[in-house]
Parts: C-alpha cells; sequence; structure tokens
C-alpha cells in the first residue's frame, strides 16, 4: 500500500477537481432552487409489495401465533403433547422468519419487533429476562398488560424457544413443581406474540391503515413505503452477512461460536437462513423485478437458497470444521454479491435516496 | 473522492433565501419559530446539499455540495456557516446563514483530509479542524485563519487517532477532542486499517498553545469503543458518543458524560434499550438548557434521552433512519432527521413524535443536524 506524503494519485486527482470547482463555482449563476428530483410512480409497487408480500405474510403469521397462544392454553390446561407445542413453535418462528424482514409499518411502533423476537441475543438478555420472569410469584395471574411491562428480552420467540427447548427447561416444563409456572410462562409469551402478530395484521389492512393509504392515491405515501421497505430489503443483508454468517464463522474456525446461531436450539438456525434470504428475493422481485437489474440479484439470492438446502436443521457445528465453513462461505459470498448489486441499483431502479445513516453512518 | 462536477456546478448558485433571526438556543420560546435548522442532505437523483428549514417544516435554502456533506458549524458572528465533507473529506464549504449562498470552498492540504468536523475559537478568528495526516495516520487539528479567508495556518497533533468531533468548552479556551482511534487511508476510503490496534480517547487541549492538559481513555476492554461525537454544556460537561467496532455480539456502553474535572462515566440505560442502540451511536446533543442528553442510533432506528443532572435513563422512541438531532428553541425538546422518515420533532415527555411538512421526507437528510 502506498502512503506517500503528499498523497497517492487518486487523492491527487480528486484534489485538482476540488481545485476547478473551487475556481468556477464561486461564478453567479442564475439557475433556481435546488429541490430533489420527481420519483417514478411509486404507487403500483407499493401496492404489489403490500398485496402480495407483507399482508398474506403478516396474516400467516397471527393465524400461526394464533395457533401456537392456544396450543399452550390446551398444553396448560390438558397436559396436552408437548409435540405439538414443538409443532406450533415452528410453525409461528418460521412465519416470522418470512416478514422479520420489514421493520417499516405498524411492526415499527413501540417495540413490536424486538418483542417477537430479540436476536441478536447479548449479555445473556433472553437467559436474564427469563429468569427474572419465572422468579415472579403469580405467573397464573399475571395479566398482559403487566406482562408487557417486563423485558422484551423475555417477551418473544427467542424466549419461548428457550422454555420450551433447552434441555432442562423443557424436562421442567412437563415434570416437576415448576411445571405450571413455566407453563404459565410459556402461555403469556405465547398470548403476546399473537397479540401483537394479529394487531399488526389488522392494522395494515385498516381502513386507515398504509394499504388503505395507497389506495387514496397520495404518491408521498407511496414513496414513504417504497423507500422504507427497500431500506428494509438492504438491511438485510447486513443481518444475515454480518450477524447470522459472519459472527457466527469468525475469523477462523478456533474462532467460531455456533453457540450464537440463531435458531438453534429449536435446530433451526438453517432454515431462518434460508427463509430471509427467500424474504428478501420476493421483495427484490416485487420491487425491481421488470428491470434487467433485478436478474442478477435474484440469480444470487437463488443460488442461496439452493445452498442453504444443503445445511444440516443447525449450522453452527458445520464453522467448526474446513468442509463445513467451505459450505458457509459460499453462502456468504451469494449474500454479499446480492448486498453489493442491491445497493448499486435498487435505489437507482426506483429512483429513491435510502437511509443511508443506518446503512453507511459515520 | 469522487466528486460529480457537472452536477455542483449546476446547483452552485442554487439557493431559496428567506429571513430568519440569529438566535441559537434563545430561552425564550417565542423564538422557537425563527430557529433554523439546518443539515447535509441528499435527493432521490443522489446529488449532496446542505439545506435548512424552520420549526414549521419550510424549507429556507438548498445549497448544493461537491460531495456528501457531513457536520454544519456556525461562525461566532453568526452570519454564516461552514459544511464539512464526509471524511475522508477533502473540502469545507463556507455559505451564507440566511440564504444559504456558497461563498468559498477551501481545499484540504496536500497530504491531509478532513473528518467532517470542526470547532472555532471563542472569538471566532480560528477555525480547527479535524484531519488525518494521510502518511502516517496521525491525528491532526488544522488551524485556519477565519479572518483571512481560511488561510491554513498550520496544525498540530489531536494526541490521538482518527479525531473527529472537536467541542470548545463554552467560556474557556479548551477544547475537547474525540479520537475516535480509528485509522483509514483514501486509497481504502472507510476501512478500518488498525482493527486491533485501535486506541480511542477524549483529550483535552489548549489549541491556543498546543498543550494537552487531560487524556482519557476507557482501557483496554473497550479498546474497539470509537469515540466519536460530542455535546458540550455550558457548565463544562461533555456529553459523548460512541459507535463499537468489536464484536457485534458484545453490549458496550456507547454515551457518556466528561465531567468538567476531566473524569468520564458512563450512562445507564436498561441493556435491552441499550441493544436497541445496536452498538451505534450516530450524533448526540443537549436539549436548550442541557439538561437532556439525546443520542440517536440510525442503526437501531432510535433515539434515547437522559437526564443529565441526574444521569436518568428517560427512554427511548422509535424512528427510522434517525441521526441527526439538535435542541429546538423549547425546553426538553429535539429536532430529529432521517435518511429515509424526514423530519420530526420529539418533545422529551412524549412518546409520539410530530412529522414536519412532508415535502421535507423528499430529501435524505445526513448525520448531523444544528439549530441556529
Amino acid at each position: 500500500m502506498q502512503h506517500p506524503a503528499s498523497g497517492t494519485a487518486g487523492h491527487r486527482r480528486a484534489r485538482r477537481s476540488v481545485g476547478l470547482l473551487l475556481v468556477v463555482a464561486l461564478l453567479p449563476f442564475l439557475v433556481p432552487t435546488g429541490a430533489p428530483a420527481a420519483p417514478p410512480d411509486l404507487q403500483p409497487i407499493a401496492l404489489k409489495v403490500a398485496q402480495e408480500f407483507v399482508l398474506p405474510r403478516y396474516m400467516e403469521l397471527a393465524t400461526d401465533a394464533a395457533a401456537e397462544r392456544d396450543a399452550w392454553d390446551r398444553f396448560c390446561r390438558q397436559g396436552a403433547d408437548i409435540a405439538a407445542l414443538d409443532h406450533a413453535y415452528y410453525e409461528t418462528a418460521d412465519a416470522w422468519s418470512a416478514i422479520e424482514i420489514l421493520h417499516y409499518g405498524p411492526i415499527g411502533i413501540g417495540v413490536r419487533h424486538e418483542r417477537m423476537a430479540h436476536w441478536p441475543e447479548r449479555k445473556n438478555a433472553v437467559d436474564k429476562a427469563l429468569t427474572a420472569l419465572l422468579a415472579h410469584d403469580d405467573l397464573a395471574g399475571m395479566t398482559p398488560e403487566a406482562f408487557a411491562q417486563t423485558s422484551v428480552a423475555g417477551q418473544g420467540l427467542s424466549a419461548l424457544e428457550r422454555l420450551l427447548f433447552d434441555p432442562e427447561n423443557r424436562q421442567a416444563l412437563t415434570t416437576g413443581p415448576e411445571a405450571a409456572k413455566r407453563c404459565a410462562a410459556g402461555k403469556l409469551i405465547a398470548t403476546s406474540l399473537a397479540t401483537i402478530a394479529g394487531e399488526v395484521s389488522l392494522e395494515w389492512s385498516a381502513s386507515d391503515g398504509p394499504v388503505a393509504s395507497l389506495g387514496a392515491g397520495d404518491p408521498a405515501k407511496a414513496k414513504l413505503m417504497v423507500t422504507r421497505i427497500a431500506t428494509d430489503l438492504l438491511s438485510i443483508y447486513q443481518l444475515v452477512g454480518d450477524m447470522k454468517l459472519d459472527a457466527i464463522m469468525g475469523e477462523s474456525a478456533e474462532l467460531a461460536r455456533p453457540a450464537l446461531a440463531e435458531g438453534r436450539r429449536s435446530a433451526r438456525s438453517s432454515r431462518a437462513l434460508q427463509l430471509d434470504l427467500e424474504a428478501a428475493r420476493e421483495l427484490t422481485r416485487l420491487l425491481i423485478g421488470t428491470s434487467p437489474d433485478a436478474a442478477p440479484i435474484l440469480a444470487a439470492l437463488d443460488e442461496g437458497i439452493v445452498l442453504t438446502d444443503a445445511l444440516p436443521p443447525d449450522f453452527g457445528p458445520l464453522a467448526l470444521e474446513p468442509a463445513g465453513r467451505a459450505e458457509l462461505a459460499l453462502i456468504r459470498q451469494q449474500v454479499r454479491e446480492a448486498r453489493d448489486l442491491s445497493n448499486a441499483t435498487v435505489p437507482a431502479v426506483l429512483g429513491v435516496t435510502l437511509g443511508f445513516n443506518s446503512l453507511d453512518g459515520d | 473522492m469522487a466528486i460529480d462536477r457537472r452536477r455542483f456546478l449546476i446547483g452552485a448558485g442554487a439557493a431559496l433565501g428567506a429571513a430568519f433571526a440569529p438566535r441559537r438556543g434563545n430561552a425564550d420560546a417565542s423564538s422557537a419559530a425563527s430557529l433554523l435548522y439546518v443539515g447535509a442532505c441528499a435527493d432521490a437523483a443522489g446529488g449532496y446539499w446542505v439545506a435548512g428549514f424552520d420549526r414549521a417544516g419550510v424549507l429556507s435554502f438548498a445549497t448544493a455540495l461537491p460531495g456528501r456533506g457531513h457536520d454544519i458549524l456556525l461562525h461566532p458572528d453568526g452570519d454564516e456557516l461552514l459544511v464539512f465533507a464526509r471524511r475522508p473529506g477533502l473540502w469545507f464549504v463556507r455559505i451564507g446563514r440566511e440564504k444559504g449562498e456558497l461563498r468559498q470552498i477551501v481545499e484540504a492540504a496536500a497530504g491531509r483530509h478532513f473528518y467532517g468536523h470542526g470547532a472555532f475559537s471563542p472569538d471566532g478568528k480560528r477555525l480547527y479542524a479535524s484531519e488525518n495526516l494521510i502518511a502516517t495516520g496521525d491525528g491532526l487539528l488544522g488551524i485556519y485563519d477565519a479572518t483571512d479567508g481560511y488561510r491554513r495556518l498550520g496544525e498540530q497533533p489531536s494526541f490521538g487517532i482518527g479525531p473527529h468531533d472537536l467541542a470548545y468548552l463554552p467560556g474557556t479556551d479548551r477544547m475537547v477532542i474525540a479520537n475516535g482511534g480509528i485509522r483509514t487511508h483514501p486509497d481504502t476510503g472507510r476501512e478500518i486499517l488498525n482493527p486491533d490496534s485501535m486506541a480511542p480517547s477524549l483529550v483535552t487541549v489548549r489549541p491556543a498553545t498546543g498543550e494537552l492538559l487531560n487524556e482519557v481513555d476507557f482501557g483496554p476492554a473497550l479498546r474497539t469503543l470509537s469515540i466519536r461525537h460530542l455535546a458540550a454544556a455550558t457548565d463544562g460537561t461533555v456529553a459523548f458518543g460512541c459507535q463499537s467496532q468489536g464484536d457485534p455480539f458484545d453490549l458496550p456502553p456507547l454515551v457518556g458524560l466528561l465531567d468538567p474535572d476531566g473524569k468520564a462515566r458512563f450512562l445507564d440505560m436498561p441493556e435491552t434499550d441499550l441493544g436497541a442502540l445496536a452498538n451505534y451511536v450516530g450524533s448526540i446533543e443537549l436539549d436548550r438548557d442541557g439538561t437532556v442528553v439525546a443520542a440517536t442510533s440510525p442503526h437501531g432506528g432510535m433515539v434515547a434521552y437522559w437526564d443529565r443532572p441526574s444521569g436518568r435513563y428517560l427512554g427511548r422512541r422509535a424512528m427510522s433512519d434517525v441521526c441527526g438531532v439538535a435542541p429546538t428553541a423549547v425546553a426538553r425538546e429535539f429536532m430529529l432527521t432521517s435518511g429515509n422518515s424526514g423530519v420530526e420533532l420529539s418533545p422529551v415527555a412524549a412518546e409520539a413524535l410530530h412529522p414536519l411538512a412532508a415535502g421535507l421526507a423528499d430529501w435524505s437528510w445526513d448525520n448531523h443536524l444544528i439549530a441556529v
């Protein structure tokens, strides 16, 4: 690397450009105003995203979360087969993975997104929240409103997974003196998930909700929705690439941390990864699918999705050995390619400027 | 750095004028309407601007920039603003405070680049800019004569790597420097060249003499916590905001206070709320009276508030891509800007944010906002 005191060639070129600007930019110009260029018509794009992506996925989430709440209710009342809880968890977790990409809209109000799932988990936040919850004297009598005031780390799928799939917790849920209390905790969490999912689904389709506002023909609303959802799309690559893959793989097998993989207790870390990529693919198709620029992004995501098919249910242990790391590196490569291509083309195709502070702050 | 010369030439003379009263932080709430908020921003076509608007959301001016801007600085005389290029920056520009007309472009000295921030001496005669000596990565304060077309007078060490924000302690001749501890090079853009040897520090200097008066570092456990932005209160306390470059699964504190006696402490907040800041604070500010600290996290889409005298955490509010924050003329209230959600007013006591005119959302607002 070259570090001359006077700067590199590229540096010098840029400096000359500034010099030229200095000379000419101070001349009087009579060109009026600096208003932003008008964006293209985003109304049909926004409607398509809402109708084909947002509404059906939140509806699925609401349905699955309600079924999970009912499963916990039955389990607590009748001591039904715990496999029913497992199944209900998988369904809800899948539905959440399919829409967690979205922060825009009703899910972004308050801390709903964090209350649905708390990942990445830092400083054992979920464990601490669950321990505090289980220390409560009267969980069976705790109201949903009181539960909502407890730590958000203990309110969502991450805590429910811990309660249901962690071997010690699973044992204590089915037998022993704490079973009823733990069941009540699970029911509180599942009820909260169902409530939030139901509210978000209803609010999206309400007469004064985001979809209705699009139908009213307000271009500013369409632009805001497309801009925010496109920002969410580009942000998912950071979550998947930097957190779900890079942080687990570490720089070497010795530095790998498979225990941090999302959903590893329920053996669905690979599933979560695949559903994120699938959501990114579908959003890309809906946002810019008519542009030729979409094809290479979709191809990279398709390749990534196919590669995740070959993973074991929990990919974390693969990070510990060379062949497994190579498998994960291939997926990471596709994620990076999709990210780089998307950063370069999605805003340009849509004619919007995305939230660059969250993508590239200083 | 790529500069779109054509676009800049088209926009260089473009500024929409409107008058506003030159009072910053006036305790009189009746001045609220006349305070101007100025931030760097981008349009949908990818052009970079600096724009000013009032509390009603009315745009006062929009002036094209040679590239992406970062912080804005008000000259103590109140007549003009400086807009710094985002790091690694090769320019800052002078613009008129009222109409935003371009007055001068000042280039970085050979072998140096700007880091995006600066500070005026209390008498307004000197400008100090945070700079990088590219060849060695040493942090510098570039010294400029504000009475003579910002002629470069020289430089002095920042006593650290990667100096970013600077803040004079009000009513004194002392300045606090946030040395981010990150070494970069223009050839590799914003890539961190010293991830294993970061050395962030908060130093206090006397710029007139170049003396190092105080230095605070957070020790090896927080070596990857880059100290980035500052906000000074009139009693000499400085709030600082940090960005973690370390393990994303760690949860380091991000906001603290440097007391007038030179000791630093972090402000507490619930761990789940700290997690929501996503290890990243983009801007930090104090309200009109200096009693509330606001820290924004565009990565987390959150702004968090603390009561400064007691250190008590006051809660957080969600706003997508929020980063710019400035005090309004009303106590315990902030103006917030976003890269994708426009501009909103946030009374600290209220959960709800209040959007300003929808037209401001046509712009993508960048890192910082100031009230002038």
